[in-house]
């Protein structure tokens, strides 16, 4: 036990160290000392250094810091909600994801960008407010439909549910963006998934959010354990099934949807994040909850780090460089999870 | 404190959202020491009615039980099952099901204290007491799972899993066990092992009474002190075991002469 504190205090400084080395990385190399040094006076205000130039305080608080914040942010955000996702449905392959959140997300932003609503609007948080509420709604539709043809609430009900919503809303995604070319380019590219020039926005309204969701997710630690043996043993043993479940399935969809909100669609990394922690670690939520937070954010800021500084100045989309990522890793899950059941 | 009334059902009727009930008024009692054996075809209702026990499924109709854990606002006074929340009702009622596989590898051990569960704090405040881990050392030590406390529940056979999920059923204290023709899927060495474990359960007071659904009748002769034959969702007999299988009730629930066709399986040839 005093082991895994251990590991989790590593963790935690390792991920620090890893925020600080992606600010200081890029096609503008700053010195860590240098970076600190600005990073610290940014949070308590203390004079720094007045050599360092100008430009380079700009690049490293306003540029790269709100950048590999989001990434963090959303990575560990993103990776929490697959580890609940999949404990609640008993299915090492479900996520946020899988049950159309995305895709509701996708459609609620994509249709705001298509209209053109956003510039009528408040600006920028048009398009996430627009995900989100949407993504929020997919989740009550979905437990809607799902308990209108099975008032157990049975996993594979849940799943086949979120499959049939999330092709239905894609396919409407797909419809309304031929009714524009120009509009087509932009949800492109909000799906892609980018941390790029956000300012600091977002990372004010989500982390709070995240931190909040990880710590009411962390509190059903024990009923996560239990969900994991199935509905009717979870009863037996004194979990309140449908209300939980209710509860944690909502609390993951919300941290899905509004990272997916500011970032776009970033997909796997909540799939194979709880995955290589439960390797490590063992599948109780005591340990896969904090570590699936610490290892998705360190692992979402070293992909951003490496879609910016691969190819510069172009730089790749994070959501296609995680899903490359991810892919052999989910094949690898289904395999293994296959081999293991027959 | 023997024969003291821990269940009793009065015409209870249940079934599976908006079709025609599969449970058809249930009358039963069962008392501290009890051994109660339910056997009957496929579809008489003999699982149905253990769900309801369970909490799983609502039933109409009657089903009380008589709290015994002495943090209960009155242990000793019947009361509905309906009326218990699930934490309440997890330290009266356990439940061991068929074998299924995990899903992710929990090692023996956490998978024991997870029968804890009903007994620990809510919420923030929930770390194991001395208590937990006593019962958890006696439970493994009881189902013969000591050395393999700390191995993954995903790499067990069959048998040492289903004696996993007893071990978990024993630290969860309950009055009542309940078990779900818990000997599937096992070889007849673990049948065998899995309820003498119970038996001795019940031997030591833990739990104070076993109600199982058996789909094999020499097994569910074998473990029960009482049978109860259940057909198209009513009790058909009940009563001493080899009077239930011997009578002419269970001939006419499966159709064919049951003491005879007994007596052939176990000859030998």
């Amino acid at each position: 036990m005093s082991n895994r504190s251990v590991f989790l205090l590593i963790s935690a400084a390792a991920s620090l160290v890893i925020i600080i080395a992606a600010v200081a990385i890029g096609s503008v190399a700053v010195s860590p000392i240098e970076t600190i040094s600005i990073l610290v006076s940014r949070f308590t205000g203390i004079q720094m250094d007045p050599e360092i130039p100008g430009y380079r305080i700009a690049i490293v608080a306003d540029l790269r810091l709100p950048r590999v914040l989001l990434a963090f942010i959303a990575g560990a955000a993103l990776s929490v909600s697959g580890a609940v996702m999949q404990s609640v449905l008993k299915n090492p392959l479900a996520s946020s994801f899988t049950l159309g959140v995305s895709s509701g997300a996708s459609l609620g932003a994509g249709s705001v960008i298509l209209f053109g609503l956003s510039g009528a609007l408040h600006g920028m948080l048009t398009v996430p407010a627009a995900g989100f509420a949407a993504s929020v709604l997919t989740v009550f539709l979905l437990l809607r439909f799902s308990r209108a043809i099975d008032p157990s609430l049975r996993n594979n009900t849940i799943i086949l549910s979120g499959m049939i919503l999330s092709l239905f809303l894609n396919a409407i995604l797909t419809l309304f963006s031929v009714l524009s070319t120009d509009g087509l380019k932009n949800i492109l590219s909000w799906q892609l998934g980018s941390f790029a020039l956000r300012g600091m926005t977002p990372v004010y309204l989500l982390l709070p959010l995240t931190a909040a969701g990880t710590l009411a997710i962390f509190r059903y630690r024990r009923e996560l354990d239990i969900l994991t043996f199935g509905g009717d043993e979870a009863a037996a043993l004194g979990v309140p099934v449908r209300k939980t479940k209710n509860t944690l399935v909502i609390l993951a969809s919300v941290l899905t949807g509004c990272t997916i909100a500011f970032t776009g669609v970033i997909g796997f990394v909540d799939l194979a994040i709880p995955h290589i922690v439960r390797r490590l670690w063992g599948p109780s939520h005591r340990t896969l909850i904090p570590f699936s937070f610490l290892f998705g954010g360190s692992f979402m800021v070293l992909a951003d780090l490496f879609c910016r500084t691969v190819y510069p100045p172009a730089e790749l989309p994070v959501g296609a460089v995680t899903a490359l990522m991810g892919a052999p890793v989910f094949a690898h899950i289904y395999l293994s999870s296959r081999r293991s059941g027959a | 404190m023997n024969g003291q009334i821990l269940v009793s059902i009065t015409d209870c009727r249940a079934g599976y959202s908006g079709k025609t009930d599969v449970l058809c008024g249930v009358s039963l009692t069962v008392r501290r020491g009890e051994r109660l054996g339910i056997i009957g075809p496929n579809g008489c209702g003999k699982t149905t009615l253990l769900r309801v026990l369970a909490g799983i499924l609502p039933y109409r109709g009657s089903v009380r039980i008589c709290p015994v854990d002495p943090d209960y606002p009155h242990p000793g006074e019947p009361v509905e099952r309906s009326a218990l929340t699930a934490r309440q009702a997890a330290r009266e009622v356990a439940l061991l099901s068929q074998l299924s596989s995990p899903v992710f590898p929990y090692t023996v051990g956490e998978t024991v204290l997870l029968g804890r569960y009903a007994r620990q704090g809510t919420g923030w405040k929930r770390s194991s007491t001395a208590e937990d881990r006593e019962k958890v050392r006696k439970a493994l030590a009881d189902c013969g799972l000591t050395s393999l406390a700390d191995r993954p529940i995903t790499e067990l056979s069959g048998g040492q899993l289903q004696r996993v999920y007893l071990a978990r059923a024993f630290a969860q204290a309950p009055a009542i066990l309940l078990l779900d023709e818990p000997t599937n899927h096992l070889d007849i060495h673990y049948q065998l092992d899995i309820l003498d474990r119970t038996a001795a359960g019940i031997q030591r007071g833990e739990p104070l009474a076993v109600i199982g659904v058996f789909h094999d009748l020499l097994l569910a002769r074998r473990f029960s002190d009482t049978l109860v034959l259940m057909d198209e969702g009513t009790i058909a007999d009940s009563g001493d075991p080899d009077a239930v299988l011997s009578g002419d009730a269970v001939n006419r629930v499966y159709r064919m002469n049951v003491r005879e066709a007994l007596r052939d399986l176990s000859q030998s040839r």
